[in-house]
């Protein structure tokens, strides 16, 4: 799971540990580039890549026209020449234009020239809602990505993970669509070492460990679970435990088993529509591997199947602890 | 208070070689007469080539085949001013430019017979399979353009795209790139005049496609695509301009689709034969023959010997590609990743077993090898 | 050869076309690519090119007729071996192998072979084998090892009851009897464990653990740890309900399913509770001990509704559908509470408990059973039978001579399939759930035979094929294998009638029950010197009486005196039978 913690660590947010990671993959391998809305100059509206663009200039750290199916096409380009661009699309929203190159092209082209060429790139965009945002700018797209042969999902939680993550992202010979969890860029603080390391992809974290249920959840719903976990402990006496699952294609399914198997009971929290979800696939592989050890139904914990309201009303859409707590307890008492 | 002209230009067309064979003198590329009879034969062999397919296709043979015929200049010449380093990408209608890239056409019979292992490209080419969704290649050419231009290698990205595909949004976003980041690529508008059933007429109100280069502040051409010293003079120009840096090159070929958008298409059903037999009439291939007899360059012995070349050439691929042995469903798993995931090994599995269920146990030792590593 | 040219599909997905002209005619030599016949399809006319060189031999369909794709165009004779087939399969290679004799493995997942699996403490596991016809569950009788012994192969290691007999079990292996997996009285399922076994000769490895239970047949298989948490052990959510339903504690309950599952049967049969009545099968929803109850009163659980929580069956609910005790009589022989059982006998204040089990429950539950179902009714007659004793003793020397000893049995039987022939219904069953009397063609004879280990009815197949000879070889060989307790299940199974020859004990009338689900049975009772006026006069005669017990649901009082008069008029005049 985690590689040796060097000695030097500093206290930083989440969107500071992207920062990071993306100026060390810039300063050890000439082939990285960046390439982006607002990148460059601006340093990224979330100021993800900010300073980027004065250290290493206008040619690895690129301001884009504003144009996704140019982003994306242009970094499949690029990458299958040989290089290692890290591709920005503003908001998870504005998503849906890469599809095209995501769906027909990302996942594919490694097989459709029978192994000659790969796309070694990364498609970073923020991702899920709580910010108070316009429309479009909080939304969980996951399931479709992870619908997507060929591709890799990750979603971090954490700021170790995050820079961890990217660092294994950039070193991935397989396309992957990194997802940085906007309400934690900066309420998500935490010690995270200084240089190189990586956290490798496709490995769940165990956030805490517990016997009477398992909570399974990614993103910034991790933070959501441990609010009701310390919920259901103290009004309920049960013991959670809490799975982060950090790579969601290709799934940790060793550790998620393990865990419902040994506590029985299982809530997955996410923040997309439950319908057709990526918690609804979680749900179907444990019933398949481990029905025998259920004590209860999976519950799954996710947004309506409305499209997102605007925000004044979003806390009733994306779930909150209460949602969880309820979802767990029912499940608790079945 | 009178308006301001703030821009302004003009649209060109490239014309060399006149379908009676007359030429205009001034403007002939320095090639040699090797090159000149190597277009003049890849033409006629693909031609020979796209009529034994649909064939095929006829007698249960061949799964859907899209025929270049009629438009074997613009698709044969550009390549030859090319290195086979540099990338090559076409439409999925590319008979002739994979051929003329040095691809064993056994491979592209076996592509339309839905088997994967017809992409199958020369080693130490550039070139990459098309893509079936129209347009969606323009952005990643683009990308491979800067690519070369990152790496400073002086390589150049060529691509094709149809009349029918200069409407999609890829294109524009491609060019836009292109030209802001001036990227060494070239983008051909193959436009033949039809897009399945829609004419050229209905794509676009632009009075020419070449026109669109304006739009993005690139160098834009039209050439009579019929015309193999007009394509090749064109691309030769727009190679040497992306080399050097300069930027990319929009060339509009005008050609005409003489055979039906596939074999699984009518075009009687939409367009009328009296444009057909006047495209018919400006055929590239008689002309070069009329041009190149001309230069004393060829002649009816050497016509008869390259008919009976050609037939055998054909015979040995058409043999090659049904000689192939069954693929291996198994196959299908590799090549999806670096390594395959453990969800992928054990679907894998599953497969083996519902051969064997369908087979028996020995099966897995009659299918041919698996090609390509798994996990 | 000839080449068979099938309409290709031509154009993504066609169905047919139409044959518009033909190019070619029978007799004409083609070449290869040569256009033979214009064919238009949904979007064009096109022309079809010969596959191959050749002379047509055939052409399928006139101009204007429809024709199928991938049905035949065109038929052609070619040279040799010809090239590839125009069909789209390229190769020359033949299609994967079909020709496997042996069955193509099914889809590997979970195909569970009936081997015995690792026990929990690494032991031999012996699984009850199906030992009767696909027996579904036998029912252990008793136990001729226990814990500890060494045993050899093929020595008897137990006894269990079948439907109809009880079969000795083999030990499989020589080795040590580590675990006895049930107890006397308890049921076990075909091909779930009986028997775990140590020190196998040749076997798998590891003795079994010290602590594995002693003495006790009662011993259930202990898994190696105790099961402390709900998901230690495996179940199914069914499972896990029943068992909370039941007020079971799941953890506690060894599992015998794949892996260690926990299966219903484990949880129905935890802690040694009474099992649940004979012959339903069906999963019960009532509490082990208002299932003892039910099978004390008598009464089939399958036919009660349930007034409890989710259907469940309550007290009430049993003893509402339970028999009326005899008014003032002596107290039903089923005392008001469950039948408490103990493994071996006991004595205690003057009386003798005895286990309630093997034979002796089969017996009774089958009674119980066939009194509950059939509408019974005994008809009874006399039979002179002077005249057969006359013609049997004649047929002594005969039958000696066959090696046969006749007595006047092979006769009944005899007359008998001469009878049922007339009155199929005495020879039917009623499937009430199919709605449905089956009348057999066939006569299956059951003679019932008191053996030292029970009553049994071993049947003869198809009586009415042999001749009283025969007849008699048959009688004999089932009494003689009855005796040395070595009948086959197969004979006590698929009887169509029943014969009962109480008489050479004793007794008048009797009225037999019904061999449910056979519809008649027939009494023989004693047979005794008695005047009887006929002919004018009194004599005394060989008289014996016949009790027909017979199902009133499916034959009425006249079919019965119609079909004894029938079968005594056969007995009277026993020539008729040879």
């Amino acid at each position: 799971m985690r590689t040796a913690a060097p000695a030097k660590t500093r206290t930083m947010n989440l969107v500071t540990a992207v920062n990071e990671a993306l100026d060390l993959a810039l300063a050890a391998d000439k082939r990285v580039l960046l390439l982006g809305e607002d990148i460059g100059r601006n340093g990224g509206v979330f100021r993800a890549t900010e300073g980027l663009w004065k250290k290493y200039g206008e040619e690895r750290v690129v301001d884009t026209p504003l144009a996704e199916i140019g982003i994306m096409g242009a970094a499949v380009g690029l990458a299958v020449n040989g290089l290692k661009p890290i591709a920005e699309i503003q908001f998870d929203g504005f998503m849906p234009s890469v599809f095209d190159q995501v769906v027909c092209h990302l996942g594919r082209i490694r097989s459709r020239s029978r192994g000659k060429l790969s796309v070694p790139l990364i498609l970073r965009a923020p991702h899920g809602g709580l910010i108070h945002a316009p429309e479009h700018h909080s939304e969980s797209p996951e399931a479709y990505f992870c619908h997507t042969p060929g591709i890799k999902v990750v979603v971090p939680s954490t700021p170790y993970d995050a820079k961890g993550l990217m660092l294994a992202a950039v070193q991935s010979p397989d396309p992957v669509i990194f997802f940085e969890p906007k309400l934690l860029y900066r309420s998500a603080t935490g010690e995270v070492p200084s240089g190189h390391y990586t956290v490798e992809i496709g490995k769940a974290r165990l956030v805490q460990e517990g016997n009477d249920l398992t909570m399974l959840t990614w993103g910034a719903m991790t933070v959501t679970c441990q609010k009701a976990a310390a919920k259901l402990a103290a009004e309920d006496g049960a013991s959670v435990e809490i799975i982060d699952l950090r790579t969601l294609s290709p799934l940790d399914l060793e550790t998620i088993l393990a865990s419902v198997s040994k506590t029985g009971r299982c809530v997955i929290a996410h923040e997309a529509p439950n319908t057709g979800s990526w918690a609804a696939e979680l749900s179907a592989l444990i019933a398949e591997r481990a029905l025998l050890k259920l004590l209860a139904p999976v519950e799954r914990v996710g947004g309506w199947d409305i499209r997102m309201p605007l925000f004044r009303l979003e806390q009733y859409y994306i779930p909150d602890a209460d949602r969880v707590v309820l979802a767990a307890r029912k499940a608790l008492a079945f | 208070m009178a308006l301001k002209t703030v821009a302004t230009f003009d649209v060109q067309r490239l014309e060399i070689l006149s379908p009676d064979g007359s030429y205009d003198k001034a403007l002939l590329p320095k090639v040699s007469n090797d090159l000149l009879l190597k277009m003049y034969r890849l033409m006629v062999q693909i031609r020979a080539f796209d009529e034994r397919a649909i064939l095929l296709q006829r007698s249960g043979r061949l799964g859907t085949y899209p025929m270049i015929t009629g438009q074997e200049a613009t698709q044969c010449i550009p390549p030859l001013a090319l290195k086979p380093t540099d990338w090559v990408v076409p439409t999925y209608r590319g008979g002739g430019v994979y051929f003329a890239r040095g691809m064993q056409m056994r491979y592209a019979l076996l592509y339309w017979a839905g088997d994967d292992r017809g992409t199958h490209f020369p080693d130490g080419n550039k070139d990459m399979i098309f893509s079936i969704p129209v347009g969606t290649h323009l952005t990643q050419v683009m990308g491979l353009a800067w690519g070369e231009k990152f790496k400073k290698t002086k390589g150049v990205a060529l691509t094709y795209l149809g009349d029918g595909t200069s409407s999609k949004g890829d294109l524009h976003e491609a060019l836009t790139f292109a030209g802001q980041f001036k990227l060494p690529a070239i983008y051909i508008i193959e436009n033949n005049h039809w897009a399945i059933s829609v004419p050229r007429s209905r794509q676009s109100a632009s009075q020419t496609l070449a026109q669109k280069a304006w739009g993005y502040g690139v160098a834009g051409l039209q050439v009579d695509g019929n015309d193999p010293l007009a394509v090749y003079a064109a691309t030769a120009e727009a190679v040497a301009r992306a080399r050097a840096g300069e930027g990319p090159t929009l060339i509009e070929c005008e050609t005409y689709r003489l055979g039906h958008h596939t074999t699984a298409d009518d075009a009687t059903r939409y367009r009328a034969d009296k444009e057909v037999e006047m495209w018919r009439k400006r055929d590239p291939i008689s002309r070069m023959k009329k041009f190149l007899t001309g230069k004393k360059l060829w002649d009816e012995k050497k016509e008869k010997k390259l008919t009976t070349e050609t037939r055998s050439w054909i015979d040995g691929e058409v043999k090659a590609y049904e000689e192939f042995p069954n693929p291996n469903p198994l196959d299908m798993f590799a090549n999806n990743y670096e390594h395959a995931t453990p969800a992928l090994i054990e679907q894998r599995a599953q497969l083996e077993e519902l051969l064997k269920f369908k087979g028996g146990a020995k099966i897995l030792t009659e299918l041919p090898p698996v090609e390509g590593r798994f996990p | 050869m000839n080449f068979e040219f099938k309409l290709p599909d031509i154009g993504e997905g066609l169905v047919e076309g139409e044959i518009v002209k033909w190019f070619v005619k029978v007799g004409d030599t083609v070449a290869e690519h040569q256009p033979i016949a214009s064919v238009l399809t949904d979007k064009a006319e096109v022309e079809i090119p010969s596959p191959k060189a050749g002379k047509v031999v055939k052409l399928f369909g006139k101009p204007g007729e429809k024709i199928k794709v991938h049905s035949p165009l065109a038929t052609f004779e070619i040279a040799g071996n010809g090239g590839p087939a125009a069909a789209p399969a390229k190769a020359e290679k033949p299609a994967p192998a079909k020709a496997e004799k042996t069955a193509p493995a099914k889809a590997a997942v979970a195909v569970a072979a009936p081997a015995p699996a690792a026990a929990p403490n690494g032991g031999f596991v012996f699984n009850l084998p199906d030992i009767g016809e696909g027996l579904v569950e036998g029912e252990l009788v008793k136990w001729n090892v226990k814990v500890g012994d060494s045993v050899a192969e093929n020595q008897p290691i137990a006894s269990v009851l079948t439907d109809k007999a009880e079969v000795e079990i083999p030990s499989p292996k020589t080795g040590k009897i580590a675990v006895l997996h049930a107890k006397p009285g308890q049921k076990v399922k075909v091909h779930s464990p009986l028997v775990t076994y140590s020190g196998v000769a040749g076997g798998t490895a590891a003795a079994a653990k010290p602590s594995a239970p002693a003495a006790a047949p009662a011993a259930v298989a202990a898994p190696s740890r105790p099961a402390q948490r709900q998901t230690d052990v495996s179940a199914t959510p069914m499972v896990r309900k029943m068992a909370k339903d039941m007020g079971v504690d799941i953890t506690l309950v060894a599992g015998t399913g794949p892996e260690g599952r926990v299966l219903e049967n484990d949880v129905k049969n935890f802690k040694g509770s009474p099992t649940s009545p004979a012959g339903t099968g069906a999963t019960v929803n009532a509490t082990a001990a208002v299932k003892a109850l039910a099978a004390s009163l008598g009464v089939d659980l399958s036919r009660v509704t349930g007034t409890g929580p989710g259907g469940r069956i309550a007290e009430g609910d049993v003893r509402a559908l339970a028999p009326a005790a005899p008014k003032g009589g002596r107290p039903a022989a089923a005392a008001a509470g469950p039948i408490t059982f103990t493994p071996a006998g006991t004595a205690s204040q003057g009386e003798e408990k005895l286990p309630f089990v093997g034979i002796r429950r089969k017996i009774a539950e089958k009674m119980a059973q066939s009194k509950r179902t059939v509408a019974d009714v005994t008809h009874v007659d006399e039979c002179d039978m002077t005249a057969l004793l006359a013609l049997r003793d004649e047929l002594k020397p005969v039958a000696a001579a066959r090696g046969v000893k006749l007595t006047f049995l092979p006769f009944i039987i005899k007359a008998l399939t001469k009878s049922l022939a007339e009155f199929p219904g005495f020879n039917s069953s009623l499937d009430e759930a199919a709605g449905e009397i089956i009348r057999k063609r066939y006569y299956n004879i059951g003679i019932a035979v008191s053996a030292p280990q029970g009553l049994v009815v071993p049947n003869i197949k198809g009586a009415d094929g042999l001749d009283l000879f025969g007849l008699a070889g048959a009688v004999s060989a089932l009494a003689e294998k009855v005796r040395s307790n070595k009948i086959e299940v197969a004979a006590l199974q698929g009887g169509t009638f029943t014969i009962t020859n109480i008489g050479p004990i004793g007794g008048l009338y009797a009225n037999p029950i019904v061999n449910h689900p056979e519809v008649a049975i027939l009494g023989l009772m004693k047979l005794r010197k008695t005047p009887v006026y006929r002919d004018g006069g009194i004599f005394i005669r060989d008289m014996m009486n016949l009790c027909l017990s017979f199902d009133h649901r499916v034959v009425d009082g006249a079919d019965a005196a119609h079909f004894m008069n029938t079968l005594i008029r056969h007995l009277e005049n026993p020539r008729t039978l040879l």
